[in-house]
């Protein structure tokens, strides 16, 4: 038996099988040194067995009282050998004697422990993150909502990965049927490893929409707060990023930080926002149209500004947003993924380079910098990654079709992204909610949001008992 | 799919058509016409190549202005954009002899915004276009903002080429328009008002007509009307709002007048603190109006144009006698009554008029 698990492992090094002889018995410890914490091996168990060994005056079965002694805060006996295996690769001892098979938890910490937030700031709250580890994730949102109604299944996907996932919902606000739809959805996921939380949300989506229909998150909080008005939240392990489950295009215009402050500045805030996603997406198509086609529009004095500005600069407009996007976008992706000790470097380079060299140069208008700077630090006020992506494609879709037929065309387009936005469905929620299918309770988290929402009342849509708060 | 056809159809059917880089268009604000023998136009067009806001100046002959404009193309390397023409200025010579066929140019050109300023002047055009205007650069923009401005003085009236058209294709009204003049080397804008008969240009009214013009017409909110209090004193009132109608009863027309309007400067020794000195007041600044108002009424029976419009409240109040009458004797011999009705709305703190003396 041991020798079969050594090869069916493939003889890994760090496999290791310590056999001890203790009362005239054989008996062997099994685990991955990789896995497994050495120390609570030594301290703990070698020493308890050692022990029995010194008292020679075991007469009973030796199998029993170790399963009954033995300093373990869990002992779970295992038969055949895929369990064993599984169970070893999840950081389990594995205690063999006369072929009963015990287990005992010493898993190692493998992970950077509890960090604090990155990506998703705030001024207020709590600042603590998700991180790789799927116990302590799912300990962070116990933590925070201490009910029984608070369940948690869980699944393992992945043909040689084998990684855990769990759906944590609220039993008496979430709707049954979006579980269902969620389990089975996840039931047939065929893959071998699943490296991050957005693999399960490629299989979730099933249209080519650029917007994402889940919410990935790192707060906590947030995700308690999202699971107490009835959505559902998907744990994977090995992901610092938690995805829930239906989302709604209006909560990436939310923050955490919206519910921590005055609600007269969050609505303040949220407009500014969906001001800043619109000025991303259409600024320089709107431009385009405004400086190649309608003049009209444009008052006297601020069309010969544009064009006192315009003056000497050799290439078509279009070419020069164009331009100007993708210069700003290489600054960007290297700003990414170089080393963070060449970053002062970079931003003198592309700061002279986007500014001020290029203009004099003759090369872009002063204008055309201003207009897509205004772009890209509108586009930097998401959080998540994936609304960012979708504008920086429909600029250039609202710039192509501006290029063609000036205002007719930004509009063509508007009309092309509004459709866009309400056919995404997402988990067969309307994904426009408030909106789309209009609700007037929920309007007071729109683009709104009232201290009496805040305090009184759950999502409409999503929690279909208890839609109250505070009732129970 | 269908998604794909729409883009498809922007493509092949729309393509590029009216793309124009800005750099390629040279922007006319200001237009002056007259007509001797042929047009005779000058232009005025932004200069970019500064940030000084100057204005370069064309001109060109042609036998109409459409040809007079492509022969600006010789001279000028850039493409004419008419779409921010903010001022036209038309000689009065036009209206007399060539009557208003300009106007079909204009009506035809679809770039042309329909929202100028048209003005007429008795000055030669091209002294007018050579001026250089000094509190803001391009003169176009200083003529229209000046119009829009100088209501506080007479009421000046604001009328655009929109509204003007509107009126000159309506029945039993004749249109009136703003003139301009040279004074000191300057662009002035003049208080006398052009006045027509249909197209053609009659005469000027003088400043009282034009301010009783603007008067009847609810155009002189924020104008003052100055008037003598005592044997060598004058005072000032501000006309707040104004609401007027019109009626005609058996051959006389009596005029209804709202007026608010508040106390500006008084340099009488009339005590406001009573109603005695406030009646007394309002009757000398009642009498003033009356008197502006009877003598707009006037020159419109004398000038043969009817730009108050009685012809037309007759034809669409009373159309028998409107085809049945010749409304020129109508206006000759009708009687009129003015009926002006003021409230007072502040007379500011200073209580009497002799307590600063």
């Amino acid at each position: 038996m041991l020798e079969e698990i050594k090869t069916r492992i493939g003889n890994s090094p760090d496999f290791i099988i310590r056999e001890l002889d203790i009362c005239n018995e054989k008996v062997s410890l099994l685990f991955f040194e990789t896995l497994t914490d050495t120390n609570t091996i030594n301290e703990c168990i070698l020493k308890y067995l050692s022990y029995i060994k010194t008292r020679k005056k075991i007469s009973l079965n030796l199998a029993n009282y170790l399963k009954k002694y033995t300093p373990s805060f869990k002992i779970i006996e295992v038969y055949n050998i895929d369990e064993i295996i599984t169970i070893l690769f999840s950081g389990f001892v594995v205690l063999s004697i006369n072929n009963n098979y015990y287990s005992m938890e010493v898993r190692r910490q493998l992970d950077s422990g509890i960090s604090k937030v990155e990506s998703e700031k705030t001024i207020r709250g709590p600042k603590d993150a998700f991180t790789e580890n799927y116990q302590t994730n799912i300990g962070l949102i116990r933590k925070r909502i201490r009910n029984e109604n608070l369940w948690l299944e869980e699944f393992n996907i992945g043909k040689k990965s084998n990684t855990k996932i769990g759906i944590m919902y609220i039993n008496d606000i979430a709707n049954k049927n979006l579980i269902e739809n969620i389990k089975n959805k996840i039931s047939i996921i065929n893959i071998d490893s699943i490296p991050d939380s957005t693999y399960i949300y490629d299989y979730f989506k099933k249209n080519k929409s650029l917007f994402p229909n889940v919410l990935l998150t790192e707060r906590p909080d947030l995700v308690s707060y999202k699971l107490l008005s009835g959505k559902v939240a998907i744990v994977v392990d090995n992901t610092p990023y938690v995805l829930l489950v239906p989302a709604f295009f209006m909560e990436f215009f939310h923050t955490m930080d919206d519910y921590f402050q005055n609600t007269f500045n969050s609505t303040y805030i949220r407009l500014i926002r969906i001001i800043a996603f619109i000025t991303t997406v259409m600024l320089p198509g709107f431009y385009i149209a405004l400086i190649t086609y309608n003049y009209e529009i444009v008052p006297p004095s601020l069309l010969i500004n544009f064009a006192i500005q315009k003056e000497g600069v050799p290439f078509p407009t279009v070419l020069e947003a164009v331009l100007m996007n993708i210069i700003f976008e290489i600054l960007r992706e290297t700003d990414i993924r170089a080393p963070s000790t060449l970053g002062s470097a970079l931003s003198i380079v592309g700061a002279l380079v986007l500014g001020d060299a290029a203009v004099n140069a003759g090369l872009v208008s002063p204008i055309m910098v201003i207009v897509i700077a205004i772009t890209a630090i509108s586009e930097l006020i998401f959080s998540i990654n994936d609304v960012s992506n979708a504008s920086k494609i429909w600029r250039l879709i609202f710039i192509l079709f501006a290029s063609l037929s000036g205002m007719l065309g930004v509009f063509i387009a508007l009309i092309l992204l509004v459709s866009e936005l309400v056919s995404i469905d997402s988990f067969d929620y309307p994904y426009m909610y408030p909106n789309a299918p209009f609700n007037l309770i929920d309007q007071e988290n729109n683009i709104l949001l009232t201290n009496n929402y805040k305090l009184k009342f759950r999502n409409r849509l999503t929690a279909i008992k208890n839609k109250i708060r505070g009732v129970r | 799919m269908k998604k794909i056809i729409l883009i498809l159809l922007i493509f092949f059917l729309t393509g590029c058509t009216d793309y124009k880089e800005l750099t390629d268009m040279a922007i006319v604000t200001n237009v002056a016409i007259d007509y001797k023998d042929d047009y005779k136009l000058i232009i005025q067009v932004l200069d970019n190549k500064e940030n000084n806001n100057n204005v370069i100046i064309y001109e060109s002959n042609g036998n109409t202005l459409e040809e007079a404009f492509r022969n600006i193309s010789l001279e000028c390397p850039k493409k004419l954009y008419l779409g921010h023409i903010q001022t036209f200025i038309v000689k009065d010579d036009v209206f007399k002899i060539n009557a208003s066929k300009f106007i079909d140019f204009i009506l035809r050109n679809h770039e042309i915004e329909k929202d100028f300023n048209l003005l007429v002047t008795s000055n030669d055009i091209k002294d007018i276009m050579s001026i250089k205007t000094e509190l803001i650069n391009i003169p176009s923009e200083s003529i229209s903002k000046g119009i829009t401005n100088s209501s506080v003085v007479k009421g000046i009236s604001n009328i655009y080429f929109d509204n003007y058209l509107m009126i000159l294709y309506d029945v039993g009204i004749d249109p009136v328009l703003p003139t301009i003049k040279i004074k000191d080397n300057n662009i002035v804008l003049n208080d006398e008002l052009a006045i027509f008969r249909k197209d053609k240009l009659v005469s000027y009214l003088d400043k009282d007509s034009s301010f009783g013009y603007s008067i009847l017409n609810d155009k002189a909110s924020k104008s003052i009307i100055t008037f003598k209090c005592d044997s060598n004193n004058y005072s000032s009132i501000e006309i707040l709002s104004t609401k007027s109608n019109y009626k005609y009863i058996n051959n006389s027309l009596i005029i209804n007048l709202n007026l608010t309007a508040t106390l500006k400067e008084l340099n009488c020794n009339i005590d406001i603190t009573n109603d005695n000195g406030i009646n007394k007041l309002k009757n000398m600044f009642i009498d003033e109006i009356k008197r502006i108002i009877n003598k707009t009424i006037d020159d419109e029976k004398k000038l043969n144009s009817d730009y108050l419009g009685i012809g037309r409240y007759l034809y669409k109040n009373d159309y028998n006698f409107y085809i049945s009458n010749n409304m020129n004797n109508v206006i000759k011999n009708m009687n009129s009554k003015i009926i002006v009705d003021v409230t007072f709305t502040q007379k500011s703190s200073i209580k009497k008029g002799d307590e600063k003396y």
